[in-house]
């Protein structure tokens, strides 16, 4: 805040100029260009083409503050959308931007002077997005790698929907540190039926009441900038690898008791075989063979132990159903439940396992040692043979 | 001496069929082990190679299920002749194993090793060769059962405890890997590399083949103790009662193949995957407060001075107060206008900016309803200061 200002400007206090520049960044938005206002019509600039001809050049923070801190300024958008216009200058302050003293035009480039030009944005959805075209000018490289990001992929398709920098970063408000469960919050605002399934699940219920539960948020598994689609072949199929990122982990499960042995035990397993075989050499592709989500949930994870959870031994039967419609009740037993066979877990088999790792070494010990036996004897006659021959 | 000898007789060893049944099994096991090994194994990375080069995970255990079938068809084939051999022809059980076998295998043992000065003299199939049948009896029936329990996991479950199915996969993997290295330590030894044995391609052996490998039964074919040919009319007899019989069976059992490979559908070919719940459901935002323009609380008349000046003053003058441009803080600057010109046009408030920019909706700033009526009234009647 008492960093010397970046820009030439009035020597205001920095704080006005912080706040100033909130504003400048809003109305900017609504005169930014971005290519879905390209098909607007030049037209709609018309009525104030007068307005332009007399415009002030805005030359500090102050000017765009004094309209901009007015309560409840708004403008109505062509679509009929009401855009808030109003800024306050003191939580701008403590905003990280505020407090880097980055100023109203150095995001709102586009608003120079006085009386504004007429948005092209139609719609606040074309409003947010506009805004957050400047955001690469300094977030070089969070701005490229969203460029993977599914979001910008169906932006691309032309979904207005799809989140842009400002619908996750306020550039106003965002502040530095934040707790945890802001982020499943913030997710939310857009995907909020997969917010209120995570808030109940085992790994979500324990981040809204815990601000040092160490579960998983949304970014873990999904990225933060890199967010990609969670539908497609590939990602399903690097999907337990993702899983055992925490839960192959001895250091992470250690406070949790849980098994270990999980990825392991399942890449044993038929299911677990053919989609480890499928993920490495056809990740386009997948089998009906199940990932962890198809039998233990997705959003709604429960722990193993509830009477929720999809593999609980009391409801194992119906989640093996899913994909084995005429299982009966033995049927589910053929899963080990991760664990690795033991005369106390899955004593059939371990002991026919146990069997043939003594017969088949036997077995063929016996063979190798009859064969060598046999080998000796043979050279020994082909050499005596041969004595008998040259002795003649 | 063998140079000059001429040519040597040979024996009949193995009819045609057998060596056909031998070349079925024989492509099927390669075909099997082939397929099988690398999915024991998937973990390792050679065995993913194979997979990959043999077409993929899905692709080998379709080939594996069809050599499987091939294997259990050749043994229908030899069960149903080897009860034509038994009932019909009436030959000797040479494969039966016996106690003479297992002093065979001690004698061949001690003369290995040195402490017999002759090898055992073998009859028509020696202790290895019934050693390496029976084996492989004994594993097919394994593979069979196991097999059946992997590829028929649901009707399995029927009757058998869900762990039947790992410990078969566990039965199954390890029975092949015997099997696998049996062949190769065993057979591949005794018919390949100790003397390459053609007779089970040929069908017939040498003379002196024999005389090294089958003593015994040799003598036997020599003294006419062997198999002989048997009177036509009671082999008819025979075959009458056999034929349907073996039919019926070899039926059956062609009946439970095919009921093997198309016993169950064990699991839905697609199945639905992933989040149910659509992805957008976006939070209704909270309404912000309705930017109601505050009405003003005189009654306002269409007269500048202490009407209109005063609602300028109040909700214009901040931004349009003589920073520059549009002035709305006094009479004259507001009749003046903007930059642009007049925007008050007096008598005319449809030609006005200062009207139509609120009625656009296109200004930040807001009039009410009641302060616009006002306005308008006040330019219609000329925009009069008092």
């Amino acid at each position: 805040m008492r960093e010397p200002l970046k820009r030439g400007g009035h020597p205001l206090g920095p704080g006005i100029l912080a706040a100033g520049g909130l504003l400048a960044v809003l109305l900017w938005s609504m005169s930014a260009q971005s290519p879905a206002q390209a098909a607007a019509p030049p037209q709609a600039a018309t009525p104030t083409e007068e307005g332009i001809a007399e415009e002030v050049p805005i030359e500090s923070n102050q000017a765009c503050l004094e309209c901009h801190t007015q309560p409840d300024q708004t403008m109505m958008l062509a679509n009929g959308e009401t855009l808030y216009v109003t800024l306050d200058a003191a939580q701008f302050a403590s905003s990280v931007h505020g407090a880097e003293a980055v100023v109203c035009r150095d995001c709102h480039t586009d608003i120079t002077a006085y009386p504004h030009r007429p948005l092209e944005a139609q719609s606040l959805r074309q409003v947010t997005a506009a805004n957050s075209q400047i955001c690469q000018e300094c977030h070089e490289g969070e701005a490229a790698r969203q460029m993977d990001s599914i979001h910008a992929e169906l932006r691309a398709e032309g979904n207005e929907d799809a989140a842009v920098c400002a619908d996750c970063h306020n550039p106003h408000y965002q502040v530095k540190v934040e707790p945890r469960a802001r982020i499943p919050v913030t997710c939310g605002r857009c995907h909020s039926g997969i917010e209120q399934e995570y808030r109940l699940s085992a790994h979500g219920a324990p981040v809204y009441t815990d601000e040092h539960a160490d579960s998983p948020l949304c970014i873990d598994c999904h990225g933060v900038h890199t967010i990609q689609d969670p539908t497609t072949a590939q990602f399903l199929a690097r999907s337990p690898q993702l899983c055992a990122r925490c839960h192959a982990d001895p250091e992470r499960m250690a406070p949790y008791s849980l098994n270990t042995d999980v990825l392991t035990t399942y890449v044993a397993d038929f299911h677990g075989t053919t989609t480890t075989l499928f993920a490495r050499q056809t990740p386009d592709q997948l089998p009906n063979t199940p990932l962890c989500i198809d039998c233990h949930g997705i959003h709604n994870i429960q722990p193993v132990d509830s009477a929720e959870s999809a593999v609980i031994k009391e409801n194992l039967l119906a989640t093996c159903q899913k994909c084995h419609p005429n299982a009966s009740q033995n049927f589910s037993g053929a899963w080990l439940s991760h664990y690795t066979p033991s005369p106390e877990h899955n004593p059939l088999v371990y002991y026919v396992g146990l069997f043939y790792r003594m017969f088949v070494p036997v077995t063929v010990a016996g063979m190798s040692v009859y064969v060598a036996s046999d080998i000796g004897r043979q050279l020994i006659r082909r050499r005596q043979a041969a004595r008998r021959k040259g002795g003649k | 001496m063998a140079k000059t000898s001429p040519p040597q007789r040979t024996y009949l060893r193995f009819a045609l069929s057998q060596r056909i049944e031998h070349a079925v099994v024989l492509t099927s096991f390669v075909v099997l082990a082939l397929t099988g090994l690398p999915q024991k194994y998937s973990g390792a990375g050679w065995a993913e190679t194979a997979i990959g080069l043999m077409g993929g995970i899905q692709f080998v255990r379709v080939v594996h299920r069809v050599a499987a079938t091939a294997l259990m068809l050749a043994t229908v084939f030899h069960l149903a002749s080897v009860g034509y051999r038994v009932f019909v022809s009436r030959v000797r059980l040479t494969m039966l194993p016996g106690l003479a076998d297992v002093r065979e295998a001690v004698y061949a043992v001690r003369y290995n090793l040195g402490l017999r000065r002759e090898p055992p003299q073998a009859g028509r199939y020696n202790f290895g060769e019934k050693f390496e049948y029976w084996a492989l009896v004994w594993g097919t029936v394994i593979m069979i059962i196991t097999g059946f329990v992997l590829w028929n996991p649901i009707a399995a479950t029927r009757w058998l405890p869900g762990q039947a199915i790992p410990a078969a996969k566990t039965a199954h993997g390890g029975e092949a890997l015997l099997a696998v290295l049996a062949i190769i330590i065993w057979h591949m030894y005794h018919v390949h590399v100790r003397h390459f044995n053609k007779s089970m391609f040929t069908g017939r052996m040498s003379e002196r083949e024999m005389l090294n490998e089958h003593p015994r039964e040799l003598a036997d074919i020599k003294a006419g103790v062997a198999d002989r040919p048997r009177d036509p009319a009671q082999v008819r007899r025979r075959k009458r009662r056999y034929v349907p019989a073996a039919a019926v069976l070899s039926a059956l059992l062609l009946f439970f193949i095919y009921q093997f490979a198309t016993f169950e559908q064990t699991a839905l070919a697609t199945v639905e995957r992933g989040e149910s719940l659509d992805a957008f459901m976006p939070l209704t935002a909270t309404p912000l407060p309705t930017p109601r323009p505050t009405a003003t609380s005189i009654p306002l008349d269409p007269v500048w001075a202490d009407n209109l000046g005063l609602v300028f003053s109040q909700k214009c003058v901040d931004c349009h107060g003589g920073a520059g441009g549009l002035d709305l803080s006094t009479y004259a600057e507001a009749m003046e206008g903007g930059r642009s010109g007049p925007i008050i046009v007096p008598g005319d408030p449809e030609e006005s900016l200062l009207v139509t920019k609120i009625v656009d909706n296109k200004h930040p700033g807001r009039l009410s309803e009641f302060e616009l009526e006002v306005l308008q009234a006040w330019i219609a009647a000329g925009a009069p200061e008092r």
